[in-house]
């Protein structure tokens, strides 16, 4: 009886303290098996990829003689500066490239771009800012068209950010969208975008590497490249000559593509690329982007620039000859041309002589009228259909334009042969083709009608013929057979003036 | 026969009571001295940093050595902060969660940094429309070594640390063990794989939902319900941790930075290696 006292009254003192525990708590709490702090002592950094161009035999090929010149542009408000570019343009000085900056002709005095295209073999834009003009653009369509290297770069890093152009906003400016509008005659655009790795990368989601190869002279032992920022580049036509493997994303779209960071158009003249990084050091030194660099500076060099005579005075291949042949007599007063000449193509830094007796392999202007015998007018008789007026009155034929009237023009002729380059410049008579070198020595060809490699100039008059009568011999006649094609055009046969009445009547 | 006096049998019956009385009312004295659990809310509206981190850390401890407080609620709205700052929270965190469930309700945003104290949370609620993720590193390089006349110094890395790619490399170490947090925290719930996760997006809750980032939505008293489960705990009192330590603030600045006007940008106020978010129109003020 006891007992079961003592037991109600525990039960009566643990019910309530079991009701309210019961209450509050219904169990205990078991922590997580599997939580647990990262093991931060076991993360490395990544290391980058070493160089791995073997025994260089890209860099330390022979210096290339002929000094091909490379343009660089500068006009465009370029997002990068060239010390940046010091170890690519070693290399290119290496292999006899010669390196041009092109600036703003009005602020530094140099060469405009259209007169520097005429001798380049390369033009290189890097990261432009402000736009192409369609005058530009059609000069450097035209430079590709004649075997030019044209090399763009573009880099999602060189985005111009204007950030307090306003008071707290941001002005943005892609890159990308200024050089499309030089590529687009070439088929070529930049998306305005960057790619990336998030599985694999260069020790950032921006840093890609690029194992997929096009077949081309540029791609020629490349196994791995690294890219630190690029962006995509489309083309219909052209080659994709390097695209990322199947985790490299755009950050425009998370579709799989291939996309590509290099483009070589159809023509093989133009060659895009979506980075600038890969060419500064030390980013030159990581896996094969020296070997790319090295590929890109043949490509640079190595073109096949044709010349014709819209490129003059850029199309000698030589020292010059300017020939003293037997028609012509050295005056005092076309010493002054000849002299004026001279100084121009030294100021071009091109060597010219005057003689009679040319070297065998200098390149050669010859001055000559129509009716000249010298033994250098043959080498015109290989142009088809130019016939040379054989007296005054003859007519010139010229191939493109036909018969013309040989009077007061001036016929420009180039012909390049395997050893060395001519340049003829004929007119009826000696003083006129004094006249019109002083047009080529003055740079103004431009002035000239011109159809590959001959071109007509004006030069003299055609009232100046010496008929071997004086003037006031000369009974004027209004049916003179003399057609100037300048008046026909303005005044034609109908509307001619009446003639002003001489005293005579 | 037994007789047995009535006067008796009552007293005998009423000694039993009392005593049994006795004993049920000293049961209930004695049930009065289990305490009500409480669920401590420790919130966060700021910037991880060193002030904020410092009263995170003493909320947490105190949290961890007070007995009644059987579980935490972390209520974040942050869009992240220092790397040092956030993983010594984080570390923090671990160590409670050891003890005491700990639960996280994202009431706003919980991106970068924040994302990353919440990965150490048991489960993780948030508001319908909050902001989650962006889970990486961000970073303004230091300049490149450069050397001037009138300063000297015993390396070339000692006026700016380090060299540009080597802080770049840097980061890719701290999102490794940011990835890592959130791939033990969440373990076979996320849904996402690494590529998702480290593309540093941010999702709505909803989105996170689906991603496996979060556990479920609703509202805080909601969260503080499932936080007493974790706990296994009813009729809570849920008391506000800031308000149970004394912190003395020795430093007093900010985070962001302001501009001469006054305006607070969401721009850290002095370069270094971040888990921040900066929307990407942050330039846009108003």
């Amino acid at each position: 009886m006891k007992r079961n006292l003592i037991y109600a009254a525990v039960g009566l003192f643990l019910l309530p303290i079991l009701v309210r525990g019961l209450w509050f708590y219904r169990g205990w709490y078991r922590a997580p098996s599997t939580l647990s702090a990262p093991d931060y002592e076991s993360f490395r950094m990544p290391i980058p990829p070493t160089n791995s161009e073997s025994e260089s035999e890209h860099s330390e090929e022979a210096v290339d003689p002929d000094g091909r010149v490379v343009l660089f542009d500068y006009t465009h408000n370029n997002q990068f500066n060239f010390a940046e570019l010091d170890p690519f343009l070693e290399d290119l000085g290496l292999r006899g490239a010669r390196v041009e900056i092109v600036q703003e002709s009005y602020e530094t005095g140099e060469r405009p771009l259209d007169e520097r295209l005429k001798y380049a073999s390369a033009y290189v834009v890097i990261a432009p800012q402000t736009s192409f003009s369609p005058t530009t653009v059609s000069l450097i369509e035209r430079f590709v068209d004649h075997g030019g290297r044209l090399l763009v770069i573009s880099d999602p890093t060189r985005n111009l950010y204007d950030y307090y152009y306003e008071y707290f906003s941001e002005s943005y400016v892609s890159e990308a969208l200024v050089a499309d509008s030089l590529l687009a005659p070439f088929d070529i655009s930049y998306a305005n975008d960057f790619l990336f790795n998030l599985i694999e990368n260069e020790g950032n989601f921006r840093h890609v590497f690029f194992h997929q190869f096009a077949e081309d002279e540029l791609t020629d032992d490349l196994s791995e490249l690294v890219f630190y920022g690029a962006r995509s580049i489309q083309s219909n036509s052209g080659i994709a000559l390097i695209t990322g493997d199947e985790q490299t994303r755009s950050s425009q779209t998370s579709a799989d593509t291939d996309l590509a960071v290099a483009v070589r158009s159809l023509d093989g003249g133009v060659v895009a690329i979506g980075d600038f990084s890969f060419l500064t050091s030390p980013y030159n030194q990581v896996a094969d982007n020296q070997i790319f660099i090295d590929h890109l500076i043949d490509f640079l060099i190595n073109g096949e620039r044709s010349v014709d005579l819209t490129d003059y005075p850029y199309v000698f291949r030589q020292s010059v000859a300017l020939l003293k042949s037997e028609d012509f007599d050295l005056t005092s007063e076309n010493l002054e041309t000849i002299t004026s000449i001279q100084s121009a193509f030294n100021a071009r830094g091109q060597n010219i002589v005057f003689t009679d007796k040319p070297e065998a392999d200098a390149d050669l202007i010859v001055l000559a009228p129509f009716d000249s015998e010298s033994f250098y007018l043959e080498a015109l008789g290989n142009i088809d259909d130019l016939v040379l007026p054989i007296d005054y009155s003859a007519s010139l034929s010229v191939p493109h334009y036909g018969e013309i009237e040989s009077a007061g023009i001036g016929l420009v002729v180039l012909v390049q042969g395997d050893e060395r380059t001519l340049l003829f410049l004929l007119a009826t008579s000696m003083d006129d083709v004094l006249e019109l070198a002083s047009i080529l020595e003055r740079d103004e060809i431009d002035n000239c009608l011109i159809w590959e490699n001959v071109g007509l100039c004006k030069a003299g008059s055609a009232m100046d013929y010496d008929y071997g009568f004086d003037d006031y011999d000369f009974d004027y006649d209004y049916d003179f057979d003399f057609e100037d094609p300048f008046l026909d055009d303005l005044f034609p046969e109908d509307d001619q003036p009446e003639p002003t009445p001489t005293p005579e009547g | 026969m037994s007789d047995t006096l009535p006067g008796k049998n009552w007293k005998t019956s009423r000694t039993i009571i009392i005593f049994l009385l006795v004993s049920l009312l000293a049961g209930i004295a004695f049930s009065f001295l289990i305490p009500r659990p409480l669920i401590g809310i420790i919130r966060l509206d700021n910037a991880i940093y060193f002030e904020s981190a410092n009263a995170l850390i003493q909320q947490i401890e105190y949290a961890r050595e007070n007995s009644r407080i059987r579980a935490v609620l972390l209520v974040l709205n942050t869009p992240g902060g220092t790397v040092v700052d956030t993983e010594a929270v984080y570390l923090e965190l671990i160590q409670l969660q050891a003890q005491k469930p700990v639960v996280a309700y994202v009431q706003g945003m919980a991106a970068s940094g924040g994302y990353y104290l919440s990965a150490a949370a048991n489960e993780i609620y948030s508001g319908p429309s909050s902001i989650i993720g962006n889970v990486g590193v961000i970073v303004t390089l230091p300049e490149d070594p450069f050397i001037v006349e009138d300063i000297f110094t015993t390396g070339p890395y000692k006026m700016t640390g380090a060299a540009r790619d080597t802080t770049l490399r840097e980061i890719d170490v701290i999102k490794q063990g940011f990835y890592q947090a959130v791939v033990s925290g969440r373990g076979e719930r996320l849904k996402l794989d690494a590529e998702g996760l480290l593309s540093g997006q941010t999702w709505l809750a909803s989105e996170a939902l689906q991603n496996g980032l979060i556990d479920g939505l609703g509202s805080l008293s909601e969260a503080l319900d499932h936080t007493a489960k974790l706990a296994r705990i009813g009729h809570y009192e849920a008391v506000e941790l800031q308000d149970q330590i004394y912190y003395d603030l020795i430093y007093s600045y900010g985070f962001f930075s302001e501009t001469s006007e006054g305006v607070i940008t969401p721009f850290p106020n002095k370069a270094g290696i971040y888990l921040l978010y900066v929307p990407s129109n942050a330039r846009r003020l108003p």
